[in-house]
């Protein structure tokens, strides 16, 4: 009985991601991860530029976390919640923000020094990437992204080995490669479910 | 007496002593999904199993024990009924389980 408790509270904390929201919106966060690496790289860098770039990227990266997790909310509260019910997870909401915060400023950071002063940081990043992925399939018993971690970490080790492109590009195939990973995993996951649940139920609650 | 008698009495009596409102198999399910989240009507519904008439039994029975509270929101013109685990409720399930371990972990290989 013990581990049928623990089943179902893995299976309440699962529903989060049945959908596919969730990583079609993360996909994005990396996608904007990679452009503004992409833009680094066109603009002329000045003395200025890494202290701008510390500054302006977790924030910047922030700001569209806060923005992409309004959003999944708002498409849960059309698409889901309406289908297969409501559930709000025990987060404390400050502790959220505060989490995206320090992940925001951390993934900036990252971004601005590893692709100034690193060889083979796409490695790094690649390891680092699947090392969450792993970490979130396990909490949550969502298989799914131990692929996602996999395709990571090969593709980390594929731009910086065999391929030997320049560390921005690497960095730049990395997020974009795996955004786009997470973005069709996220659309099949999604067609998957609304092949599965295409019509609300009526209910009544009284 | 030996080590292991005693092991298994004291299970025993951790079985004896379990919240028998949260005990009921329909409810520890309930009770498990709403440790972990703030739910609607539906959600439970699926989850359970258990028709519209149980299901609202159930959580009446939980909701006269103080265990959760039941609140009626709007969602646009839609109503949404939200089961939210109260401070008892969430003291008496993690009172539960861990019973339920310690009875468990009594009982010999």
């Amino acid at each position: 009985m013990g581990n049928q408790i623990d089943q179902i509270v893995q299976t309440t904390r699962r529903y989060w991601f049945d959908d596919g929201f969730v990583e079609i919106s993360w996909g994005a966060l990396l996608g904007v991860g990679a452009s503004l690496v992409a833009a680094q790289e066109l603009v002329p860098h000045s003395s200025l530029w890494l202290p701008i770039t510390l500054v302006a990227f977790p924030l910047l990266i922030f700001a569209v976390s806060i923005a992409i997790r309004a959003f999944v909310i708002a498409l849960k509260e059309q698409v889901t919640f309406p289908r297969t019910g409501y559930v709000s997870l025990h987060n404390n909401a400050g502790r959220s923000i505060l989490l995206m915060l320090v992940v925001s400023v951390t993934i900036g950071i990252m971004i601005a020094i590893l692709t100034q002063l690193l060889n083979h940081e796409a490695i790094i990043a690649g390891l680092a990437l699947a090392a969450a992925f792993t970490s979130l399939g396990f909490r949550f018993g969502v298989q799914r992204f131990y692929a996602l971690g996999i395709l990571a970490m090969l593709l980390g080790i594929t731009v910086s080995l065999p391929l030997n492109v320049s560390e921005s590009l690497g960095i730049v195939v990395l997020l974009g490669g795996t955004g786009v990973g997470m973005l069709v995993s996220g659309l099949l996951v999604l067609r998957r479910y609304l092949n599965q649940h295409p019509h609300s139920p009526e209910i009544s609650h009284d | 007496m030996t080590e292991q008698t005693s092991s298994i009495e004291e299970g025993l009596r951790e079985i004896v002593e379990l919240d028998r409102l949260i005990h009921e198999p329909a409810r520890m399910i309930i009770m498990a999904i709403l440790y972990v989240a703030d739910t609607d009507f539906l959600f439970l519904l699926r989850e359970t199993g258990l028709t519209k008439g149980n299901l609202s039994s159930h959580l009446t029975k939980l909701e006269q024990a103080e265990y959760i509270v039941i609140e009626k929101t709007f969602v646009g013109k839609m109503t949404r009924t939200v089961c939210r685990l109260t401070d008892a409720g969430q003291h008496a399930f993690r009172s539960y389980r861990e019973r339920l371990r310690r009875a468990v972990d009594s009982l010999p290989e």
